[in-house]
């Protein structure tokens, strides 16, 4: 007997995903979720920007990791709840991962969710978590062949922040190259160039997550 | 690798839909797998060989097809394969193309008795 599905693999994960976003958006939360490979500077760049989030943004975050607490201590440490989610070597998060901790969060108090994703560029791109964003990272010391070795990352996120600009002068990364790549795979999107070392470039990075946290409150 | 997670994902919609059509022994699993996807078939192998050790699915066997992707220029209407990466219209070199087929990770049907 043969049984014809024509069904979607993902159609569960998509399922709790469609959930998950139903719960963010009656809250009128606004929530990223951030990729990039290992190193990248997530967390460091996280880091810098919970601090001068102006008093109306108010954050939390939860962490992706294979194993350890150590970026969720590193979050805690800028005083922005942190919640750790270890995946015990899965390589990504999925939308249930993220519905089974929504209980743990304070949903109530805060108008930003950030997820950090475990590093990797190839297996989070694959799974919604109910997330009103994807945010890629890359960093200079990477190359500028990243984009088009994985691009269902970078046609995914809406916005892609290069990071470690500081470095440019020392590493062959072709930015125009870069550049070029991106608009071929996704002409929308907004591209930031940063420092999160420096801080250079960090501000309008910053404002533009401020105004999309602000329009979701005011329900747009 | 993710392709571990898409198997107990395939294995969950089968013992479900085997539950309901009162299949007691699936035979075959066809999935449609697109290039788009990152799901590498030898991994999606591998993973199903290892997490099938269940009564239902114990002597299943797997078929993949991969499915190439398509996109549809939204400037100049044409239909073409991407032979480089790269995202562009092969005719007019617009970058506002539509993907039509390659995104998709489907279990097509399975064989059961």
């Amino acid at each position: 007997m043969q049984v014809q599905l024509t069904t979607n693999i993902l159609k569960a994960n998509d399922a709790i995903a469609a959930l998950n976003r139903k719960i963010f958006s009656e809250k009128n939360i606004f929530v990223m979720n951030i990729i990039s490979s290992p190193g990248a500077g997530k967390t460091t760049i996280l880091e810098k920007l919970l601090l001068k989030l102006p008093p109306d943004i108010k954050p939390a975050v939860i962490e992706g990791d294979l194993a350890t607490t150590k970026d969720a201590e590193r979050i805690e440490n800028t005083g922005v709840f942190a919640l750790q989610i270890n995946t015990l070597g899965g390589c990504h998060l999925d939308a249930n991962m993220i519905n089974q901790v929504l209980e743990k969060l304070p949903l109530e108090e805060i108008n930003l969710l950030i997820i950090e994703n475990v590093g990797n560029l190839v297996c989070p791109a694959g799974f919604d978590l109910g997330e009103d964003m994807k945010m890629v990272v890359l960093s200079v010391t990477e190359g500028n062949d990243k984009p088009l070795k994985y691009p269902v990352i970078f046609r995914e996120a809406a916005v892609s922040v290069l990071n470690k600009i500081d470095l440019l002068n020392y590493v062959d990364f072709d930015l125009n190259q870069y550049e070029e790549d991106l608009i071929a795979l996704n002409p929308d999107q907004r591209r930031f160039y940063i420092s999160a070392r420096t801080e250079e470039g960090l501000e309008p990075l910053i404002e533009f997550i401020v105004e999309k946290v602000r329009a979701k409150k005011g329900g747009e | 690798m993710h392709e571990t997670a898409l198997m107990e994902s395939v294995l969950a919609i089968l013992e479900e839909s085997a539950r309901k059509n009162g299949i007691n022994k699936i035979t075959k699993v066809k999935l449609k797998v697109g290039e788009l996807t990152n799901a590498l078939p030898e991994a999606l192998e591998l993973a199903f060989e290892a997490a099938k050790g269940d009564l239902l699915t114990k002597n299943a066997v797997l078929e993949i097809e991969q499915v190439k992707a398509y996109f549809r220029c939204q400037s100049c209407e044409k239909i073409f394969s991407l032979e480089s990466p790269g995202f562009y219209c092969t005719f007019c070199h617009s970058r506002y193309v539509k993907i039509i087929s390659g995104d998709e990770l489907l279990i097509d049907y399975y064989e059961g008795e």
